[in-house]
């Protein structure tokens, strides 16, 4: 992964408790966080916050297939806070798409873990996604563009935590491919997430806390 | 669920999970029983109904025809929708189709897309003009875990069922006659998937019902034909090591193999 392929702005938006601007390649996402806030009685849970994750388009609404996408970002953003510390409030993420050139669900997980450290809402852990693509000769591709995706036989994106064993959290996956094919891309989309946490390190070193 | 409900019945399972048992009698990877009909509604062109346990879904597929896309002018629809009425499940409130129905729905037509279930190009009457409509609708009658399997199970029964006639497209006049030839799909490959929940890091149960499946932290769903895999789906939530993932894969296998057997007897 080189040094140019990863650009992050923390903070940029004033109103938001946190917000992470993220460019993976050419895929660019924004995050704001807000929370944690009163929410409607309807939502209010006695022993634990809600999180609650929209995902929107740069143009339109959103199809079934990003309805999708939203729910594997809710559930891995609901399982890195510490939602028992904040009873009876809600934490809002809003994913809002830039510009879409391959990568998407990668970049739009990694944005909202930026985001939600941004923010300081307590976390059990920080979580990288990687993208690879499996190709006709089965060679592994990390993170894609737009035409090695489409020319590829098989899709994954995997996302792992910053914890010393290998524990994977979330896997989305398209196309067809072997077990074997499997535990291959886990070893190198694996090793890659390390560099990914190295970003976040040098990111957070770099934001104003620090100085 | 009522947090208090909850937490007796979460201590009530992890009793019987220490003893390697589940409280409906199953072993922690032992998968219920499926059983299969066809046909079973007549005015529909094909349709199934498939049981897994308590859970059971109706799969009714109509053909029409359309106009094809002008991108790709050659191959007619498969269009999956799956809907989870109130009457399925008590979590599930009248109206607008809930989050988990268009998720399941989303999720169903990627399968289908990735290990190309149908070869699209024989829906195609004339090229650009004419092409067959699958509209394959799944309803859920009653919600009792692994709703996704079943599914699959009754969207690929039911496609092996249907028998679209023969029709001559005249290009000039613009006219459509019907000839009562039947022919049946080819179906290409028979996915089965396989739903399990993380309980915890050390427990993993194989077909959860509802219940189990509300005490779960996570689900993990693989899709394969028994050795190439069309899908591994795990949506957040507790972590998973590899040897987990390879032993599910390994039950996922045995338990496709038993899958094709019902689909194939039932014809």
């Amino acid at each position: 992964m080189s040094e140019e392929f990863l650009k992050c702005q923390l903070g940029f938006l004033g109103n938001t408790e946190g917000s992470a601007y993220l460019s993976q390649g050419k895929s660019t996402v924004s995050v704001s966080v807000v929370g944690p806030f009163e929410p409607k009685a309807s939502k209010c849970m006695y022993d634990r916050a809600t999180v609650d994750v929209t995902f929107r388009r740069k143009t339109g609404s959103i199809t079934v297939h990003d309805k999708m996408l939203e729910g594997i970002m809710q559930s891995t953003c609901e399982k890195a806070l510490v939602v028992e510390q904040y009873p009876r409030t809600t934490i809002v993420v809003t994913v809002q798409e830039m510009q879409d050139r391959g990568n998407l669900l990668s970049t739009c997980l990694n944005a909202s873990c930026m985001g939600l450290m941004n923010s300081g809402i307590a976390m059990h852990h920080l979580y990288a996604a990687v993208s690879c693509a499996v190709t006709e000769k089965e060679e592994i591709i990390l993170n894609p563009d737009e035409t090695q995706i489409n020319s590829s036989v098989a899709y994954l994106t995997l996302v792992f935590a910053n914890t010393e064993t290998r524990c994977l959290l979330t896997s989305h996956t398209t196309g067809e491919f072997s077990q074997k094919t499997y535990m291959d891309c886990m070893d190198k989309c694996y090793a890659a997430s390390k560099e990914v946490f190295n970003f976040y390190q040098k990111v957070i070193k770099k934001s104003s806390i620090f100085n | 669920m009522n947090s208090i409900k909850k937490n007796i019945q979460d201590t009530y399972t992890k009793e019987y999970l220490a003893l390697n048992k589940r409280n409906d009698g199953r072993e922690l990877m032992n998968f219920r029983d499926a059983s299969l009909n066809l046909n079973t509604i007549h005015t529909a062109d094909g349709s199934a109904v498939v049981k897994i346990g308590n859970t059971a879904v109706v799969c009714g597929i109509k053909a029409e025809l359309g106009v094809p896309k002008a991108e790709a002018p050659d191959i007619g629809y498969l269009l999956v929708n799956i809907e989870l009425p109130s009457l399925c499940s008590k979590k599930i409130r009248p109206g607008i189709p809930c989050d988990e129905a268009m998720q399941m729905t989303s999720f169903l037509n990627e399968v289908c897309n990735n290990c190309k279930i149908l070869d699209l190009q024989q829906l195609c009457i004339s090229v650009d003009k004419l092409v067959w409509v699958l509209s394959c609708d799944i309803y859920c009658l009653n919600y009792d875990g692994s709703v996704l399997d079943a599914c699959l199970i009754a969207l690929l029964s039911a496609l092996q069922t249907v028998k679209i006639p023969e029709v001559k497209y005249d290009k000039e006049t613009e006219e459509t006659t019907v000839i009562e030839n039947y022919i049946p799909l080819k179906v290409n490959s028979l996915p089965v998937s396989s739903t399990f929940g993380v309980f915890n890091e050390k427990y993993i149960l194989a077909d959860p019902t509802e219940e189990e499946e509300q005490l779960c932290v996570s689900k993990l769903t693989v899709v394969t034909n028994g050795s190439l895999i069309f899908s591994l789906h795990k949506p957040g939530g507790e972590f998973i090591k590899d040897s987990q993932i390879q032993n599910c894969i390994k039950h996922v296998n045995n338990r496709a193999k038993t899958i094709c057997q019902l689909i194939k007897a039932a014809q």
